[in-house]
């Protein structure tokens, strides 16, 4: 599969702060990769990264097979990107901004942006500072869709949208993605990302912490909850036996994250007298963000020696 | 239409074309406004001159005076450059333009052009005219002045631009404008300590770093140092202590409902209400921000002022001369102006906006005590700033102390007076602002119009240091509130014209250019 | 047709869609023959990733409920119907063993879960009369 970006031991420093750790990540092309994690965890810096607009402290990086911080013109006339606050000339009209951004790129720019400028229903007359913040973000997306980018970064692309807006942003993306495009998109709104994501990548103090298919991930990872009597006594595993992501415990529940579970295991749960109500299902995105980003640490005992689950291994 | 299918049939332009229309059209919106400036500076400074050395420069005086400020264009044009690079940068559009894949080179390069486009129009056309003028009236200049004069004017505003583009796009735009102009100033006195380095300068055409300098000055330090101070500094603090006094107030709400429900129960006492000097410390606390801007400000001021002193000195005009000190006085008059005038104010129309009046009514303040305890607060550093004035010699005794008691009641406690009344007049701050300043503006200058149509001999009179430093600060004055009229007229009235779609901008941008000229012509004919 | 996709209910986005197509032709909604939207314009309507439609095409066909028709796109096979009907069945009797299950581990006795069983039918089936 043809690698669309690759980036390998990334560092970037900002002050004392060490925005990214040896963060490593491909992406192949024609997929929709969603990059997931908290506020300040680094996608804004990497996606910056991305695009030139900053160079990394170190590590190798390639977008659509070309180095962002040297090839930068080259690179940004093949990648469209979105950040989270678009800023346009405000005293321009729509079809002003987009006959001023049609003089950097091929001559079907304008037939281009015309069509999903159409799509979106957005008012050619109107000045920019008039526009309301989703029908920037519309003319921001139908401005980076006229160019026929081969590789779409979005940044946050629909927060503070209404649910209308995001529909249609949506509607568009996907469609981009369905040519075959790549499109890299970062983002908290987990049910959106849900639907359209087929990879994701989560990231966590720097560097990425899980990553691969969406499909595969939920298979390999299951929610494991149950309920303990007297949370005084021992669980009937070791920690070596599963791969614990996280977990977090509420009242006598504990409910976690893992990986690995045999069905040996479950049964041995379900055999434990201290034990009840073991459940395992198949997460949701939205269940191993918050396993793995909200998740504490696991107090248990096995075997009668004290151990403490840390949050990951 | 409402859909974009027009522009399916069109054809993209140029980059460098959509370039430089882009950024000619920014341009040409900020040189409006320093065209206007430099219109008000001019008049100012005609006015006061007219009052200083009716003879001085006898003729031409008024091509002297386009010479003069027309070498001022290209460095403030540099600001609006700046101010340009800056704003994009800030806003985020610099990052938007840049993933269009134009490169910082093209952008830079494209705004180096429109300001050489621009300053050549607004620069070099009227001072042509006016050496031409002058060398076919009286051969008072050569068209050799020209060429040096260009290279003086384009060299500030080159460095100017170098100096603001990188302070006002690698800090916060004011506090890089501040920066920039300090460095451009500083770097002014290195060249001007070396003549060797710098050949170029003859008496006149240093005029232009002095108009250019104290232009950027005057509204750099005001401005900016009071943002700074309110946005860097005072927000989180000030607004921490308005946090404790509102915790004050509730308390003394809730002190006050206590009394009144022990009055409903029959008991002795009346509603309780708001401690006088409580309302003074919140008008003290409300004030805060500005009262420190202000007093940065002219601390700030004061040091550069002693710059100037130098400054002056290297220009070659000697110290005692009057002009010297009516200058110097001018700027502090007009520091005192200001900062009485927008105490004034933005005390009164802030606290009405904020519907604070009704707010501290409604805790049980008298509007007497209100407005009392308001008037505490802004005169305090007037009557210090008085006192100063009082005990520090001024203009190296020119001036007694009875001319200082005069200067402070036309150049203080006027404004003040009148800040507060507009203050208390409009909501809005702005147009208070705007209302107090011409109405000052009225009051101060229609007798001295007619003073000088129809008393020709008390020109001996006026032309004593008194009123010469009344006068100065009214070139200040006039400068100021036309800069405000100026931006009132492109800012307010074009927006709200245009936003009714009556009249076309073209016809608006004509209607300011003809309103500002007849301003000019009238002032002229004095 | 009518899509409805909840990314929260546990089962996979692809697997709600091949549910949702066999229950629609089982149904009689997708009739033999009729033509499905592409998994570009599905992707879109619904706003889900292109992937995971074509997903659900290819194992739809690989049971041979959807065939490829030359140059025009996918259609609902011959013989879809009766396959989805037993399709829909077998998703009856895992839904009951659910149940089922669920109510043994709460503590019910088989005969108490029969009972339940009889009564809920019974009401269900005069709410259909009616």
């Amino acid at each position: 599969m043809h690698r669309m970006i690759e980036a390998h031991q990334v560092w970037k420093t900002f002050g004392p702060n060490q925005v990214l750790r040896d963060f490593e990540l491909t992406i192949p092309s024609g997929c929709v990769f969603a990059l997931l994690g908290e506020n300040g965890v680094g996608k804004t810096t990497f996606i910056r990264g991305l695009m030139g607009y900053l160079k990394f402290d170190h590590g190798h990086v390639k977008v659509v097979g070309l180095d962002p911080y040297r090839d930068t013109l080259a690179l940004r006339r093949r990648v469209g990107y979105v950040s989270d606050s678009p800023a346009f000339y405000e005293w321009m009209t729509v079809a002003e901004t987009a006959r001023f951004a049609s003089a950097f790129h091929t001559p079907d720019f304008l037939k281009n942006f015309a069509d999903h400028a159409t799509n979106f229903e957005l008012p050619p007359r109107t000045k920019i500072s008039a526009l309301s913040k989703g029908m920037k973000s519309k003319l921001a997306l139908a401005l980076v869709l006229a160019a026929d980018p081969e590789l779409l970064i979005l940044d946050e692309p629909t927060s503070g949208l209404d649910p209308v807006v995001r529909r249609s942003f949506l509607e568009s993306m996907v469609d981009l993605a369905g040519t075959g495009k790549t499109v890299l998109i970062a983002s908290h709104q987990i049910r959106e990302i849900e639907r359209v994501a087929d990879r994701v990548a989560f990231l966590k103090d720097g560097r990425i912490c899980e990553a691969g298919l969406l499909d595969d991930l939920k298979e390999d990872i299951q929610s494991l909850s149950f309920a303990r009597r007297d949370t005084l006594v021992s669980l009937p595993f070791r920690e070596s036996e599963l791969q614990l992501l996280g977990a977090t415990e509420a009242g006598r529940t504990t409910s976690c994250l893992v990986r690995g579970l045999s069905k040996d295991l479950v049964s041995r749960l379900e055999s434990d007298a201290n034990i009840f109500d073991v459940r395992v299902s198949r997460p949701s995105l939205e269940d191993l963000y918050v396993g793995l980003f909200a998740s504490k640490k696991l107090k248990g005992t096995a075997n009668g020696s004290s151990l403490e689950l840390e949050t990951h291994p | 239409m409402t859909t974009c299918e027009f522009l399916a049939t069109e054809k993209p332009p140029r980059p460098w074309v959509a370039i430089l229309r882009k950024d000619l059209r920014l341009l040409a919106v900020a040189s409006g406004l320093v065209i206007g400036i430099l219109l008000m500076c001019q008049l100012g400074l005609r006015l006061s001159q007219l009052y200083y050395f009716p003879d001085l420069y006898y003729g031409k005086r008024e091509y002297i005076y386009t010479f003069w400020f027309a070498n001022a264009a290209p460095a403030l044009i540099a600001i609006s450059v700046a101010g340009i690079c800056a704003f994009e940068y800030h806003q985020g559009i610099q990052r938007w333009t840049s993933s269009l894949a134009m490169t910082t080179r093209q952008s830079l390069f494209s705004k180096l052009l429109g300001w050489l486009l621009i300053s050549a129009v607004v620069h070099t056309s009227p001072t042509a005219i006016a050496i031409y003028m002058t060398h076919m009236d009286q051969g008072y200049w050569a068209w050799g002045d020209l060429v040096r004069n260009g290279v003086d004017a384009y060299l500030i505003g080159l460095q100017g631009l170098l100096f603001l583009i990188v302070a006002m796009t690698l800090l916060e735009p004011l506090l890089g404008f501040l920066v920039g102009s300090v460095l451009l100033l500083c770097f002014q006195l290195i060249l001007r300590n070396y003549p060797a380095v710098f050949e170029l300068a003859n008496q006149e055409v240093n005029q232009t770093a002095y108009v250019v300098v104290q232009t950027l000055l005057t509204f750099g330090l005001v401005f900016a140092s009071y943002r700074v101070l309110r946005w860097r500094w005072g927000v989180g603090q000030f607004s921490r202590w308005i946090g404790f006094y509102r915790q004050g107030i509730q308390t003394a709400v809730i002190e006050r409902n206590s009394v009144s429900w022990s009055e409903e129960l029959g008991r002795i006492g009346g509603p309780s209400r708001l401690p006088f000097w409580s309302l003074v410390s919140q008008a003290f606390r409300g004030q805060f921000g500005l009262l420190c801007g202000f007093g940065a400000a002219v601390a700030l001021f004061g040091g550069f002022e002693s710059i100037f002193v130098h400054f002056e000195s290297l220009i070659a005009i000697n110290e005692n001369h009057p002009y010297f000190y009516s200058q110097l006085m001018g700027f502090k008059a007009m520091m005192g102006f200001l900062m009485a005038g927008v105490l004034g104010i933005s005390t009164f129309s802030m606290d009405r906006q904020q519907d604070r009046f009704q707010f501290l009514g409604y805790l049980g303040a008298e509007p007497k005590n209100i407005v009392l305890s308001r008037l505490i607060v802004t005169a305090l550093p007037l009557v210090i700033g008085y006192s100063l004035c009082l005990v520090i010699p001024v203009s190296g005794g020119q001036l007694d102390r009875e001319m200082v008691l005069r200067l402070f009641t036309v150049v203080i406690a006027m404004p003040f007076v009148a800040g507060v009344i507009t203050g208390l007049i409009f909501r809005n701050p702005i147009i208070a602002f705007l209302s107090g300043f011409l109405l000052l503006g009225v009051i101060m200058f229609t007798p001295l119009m007619f003073h000088e149509l129809l008393s020709h001999e008390l020109k001996s009179q006026i032309l004593n240091p008194y009123h010469s430093l009344v006068s100065a600060g009214f070139g200040w004055l006039l400068r100021l509130s036309g800069i405000v009229l100026l931006l009132m007229l492109l800012v307010q009235q074009v927006n709200h014209l245009l936003k009714r779609n009556r009249i076309s901008k073209r016809i608006t941008a004509a209607l300011c250019v003809v309103f500002a000229s007849t301003l000019w012509a009238l002032f002229d004919t004095l | 047709m009518k899509f409805n996709i909840d990314v929260d209910n546990g089962v996979p986005i692809f697997e709600q869609l091949i549910r949702q197509i066999k229950f629609a032709i089982a149904e009689g909604v997708l009739v033999p023959g009729e033509m499905i939207p592409s998994t570009r314009e599905l992707a879109k309507q619904l706003a889900i990733n292109p992937n995971t439609v074509q997903r659900a095409f290819t194992e739809l066909q690989g049971e041979q409920v959807l065939e490829v028709l030359r140059g025009r796109g996918l259609a609902v096979t011959a013989g879809a119907k009766k396959r989805c009907v037993s399709a829909r069945q077998q998703l009856i009797v895992e839904q009951l063993e659910r149940v089922i299950a669920e109510g043994l581990r709460s503590g019910l006795e088989p005969d108490n879960l029969r009972n339940l069983f009889e009564r809920q039918l019974n009401k269900s089936a005069r709410q259909q009369g009616e």
